[in-house]
């Protein structure tokens, strides 16, 4: 009853989901997905439903459920999916900076063009981070991502100004949040500039790490 | 059976609060926000209810609902009262600003000091932040109350700086998105030490707005 209760009031702790080896199954998920992106765009995540995605994904709603047990997982792995994209891009950034031998704090910031275009392009971006606003549990998950970058800032300052060994942690924490609040910012919020708004955050992360 | 719907569309546009003049009903306000912020600080905003607010103000829930019609507009209050408002000491150093022989920037950042000793020792405030991603009408009035902070001071900005060739209110508000980011960082990061996080915060600033 305990845990009942508990998968209640945290639905991203319901079990029963299998994932997909066959490529018939991968393509159902992917049309879930799809789906999913449409529905956050137009509706936002409180309207989300179930029945909703059945339908317009084109499947039978017993069919979502045999993937997933409820909407907020939907959501979720929708997330994993973005940022497993943007991780795997990101080192690639990481990987070029610590090649090159051109001013890091330059470069790095630089970057943030990349990650900004790509944030941008990604489909169903902008309304799912909206969704991770509203609801507790998938601000959790948000939560986590985000750990997950900054712990990967650290090791990337650790590698790229080993002088700066005391308070990188910090210096990391507070580069990560400042960055994801501006980049979030222009894809949520319509009636700002992104482009002078990222040329603004450029400036800010250059003139920090230099101050450093 | 639809005021009901409306309920669940935006808690904060349901009607019927009215403001107390006497010193009684002020009483019973401010014992309805303490009783909140008790709450808020032992669970958190999802089980929060009309009823536990009013058992731990020790008052009759009809009363409770005679100033706020349900809990989204309970936290709208406190929000407010927290940080909606400008500290006279902030109006201060905005006039020394074009008045004193240092940089601007030095009294500016000198400010900073003072907003965060007020936010870190108010009552509630962390748990009050926790709150505004619970929420979605929190966080549309948290949105609100950062473009209310960044024009005020857009118009500093252009007087102390008219020959700022970038945008000036996207620098204000990159100013003010950058300054709650670590603030919320200093109250909610259990791992470093504020006064840490907030020497980042100033440096961050600093070199931002020095290096235009």
């Amino acid at each position: 009853m305990a845990s009942n209760q508990e998968r209640q009031t945290n639905p991203m702790l319901v079990p029963g989901r299998r994932l997909p080896k066959q490529r018939r199954s991968k393509e159902t998920v992917r049309l879930i997905m799809e789906a999913t992106i449409d529905l956050i765009e137009v509706e936002g995540f409180a309207s989300l439903t179930m029945q909703k995605i059945a339908e317009t994904a084109g499947i039978n709603v017993a069919a979502v459920y045999s993937y997933f047990p409820n909407k907020h997982q939907v959501v979720s792995e929708l997330n994993n999916r973005l940022v497993q994209e943007r991780y795997v891009i990101r080192n690639q950034d990481y990987e070029g900076i610590l090649q090159k031998d051109a001013d890091w704090a330059d470069a790095y910031a630089e970057s943030l063009r990349g990650l900004a275009r790509m944030l941008d392009e990604q489909r169903g971006n902008a309304a799912l981070t909206r969704a991770m606003y509203a609801s507790p549990p998938l601000w959790e998950l948000h939560r986590k991502n985000h750990e997950r970058v900054e712990q990967r800032m650290m090791d990337f300052l650790d590698k790229v100004d080993p002088g700066y060994a005391k308070g990188n942690k910090v210096r990391a924490k507070v580069l990560a949040s400042v960055i994801s609040t501006v980049l979030e910012l222009s894809q949520t919020e319509k009636d700002v500039d992104a482009g002078k708004m990222l040329d603004e955050l450029v400036k800010l992360v250059r003139n920090y790490l230099k101050s450093c | 059976m639809t005021g009901k719907q409306k309920n669940i569309v935006d808690p904060l546009a349901v009607p019927g609060r009215r403001l107390p003049q006497q010193q009684r009903s002020k009483e019973t306000v401010r014992s309805i926000l303490e009783a909140t912020i008790d709450l808020l600080e032992e669970g958190g905003f999802v089980g929060l209810t009309m009823q536990k607010i009013a058992d731990k103000a020790g008052i009759n829930v009809a009363a409770a609902y005679s100033y706020f019609p349900n809990k989204h507009q309970v936290l709208a209050e406190l929000y407010e009262r927290q940080f909606g408002v400008i500290y006279e000491s902030q109006i201060e150093y905005y006039q020394k600003m074009s008045q004193d022989p240092r940089h601007w920037v030095d009294i500016f950042v000198e400010s900073l000091g003072d907003l965060a000793k007020n936010r870190m020792n108010q009552r509630g405030s962390a748990a009050l932040r926790k709150a505004l991603h619970a929420s979605p009408t929190l966080w549309d009035l948290n949105q609100k109350t950062i473009q209310a902070a960044s024009r005020q001071f857009v118009p500093i900005l252009e007087r102390l700086e008219p020959d700022y060739k970038g945008d000036q209110s996207i620098r204000g508000r990159i100013v003010v998105e950058t300054i709650t980011t670590v603030f919320d960082l200093m109250q909610t990061d259990e791992d470093e030490d504020p006064e840490v996080l907030f020497n980042e915060l100033v440096k961050m600033i600093d070199s931002y707005l020095k290096n235009p």
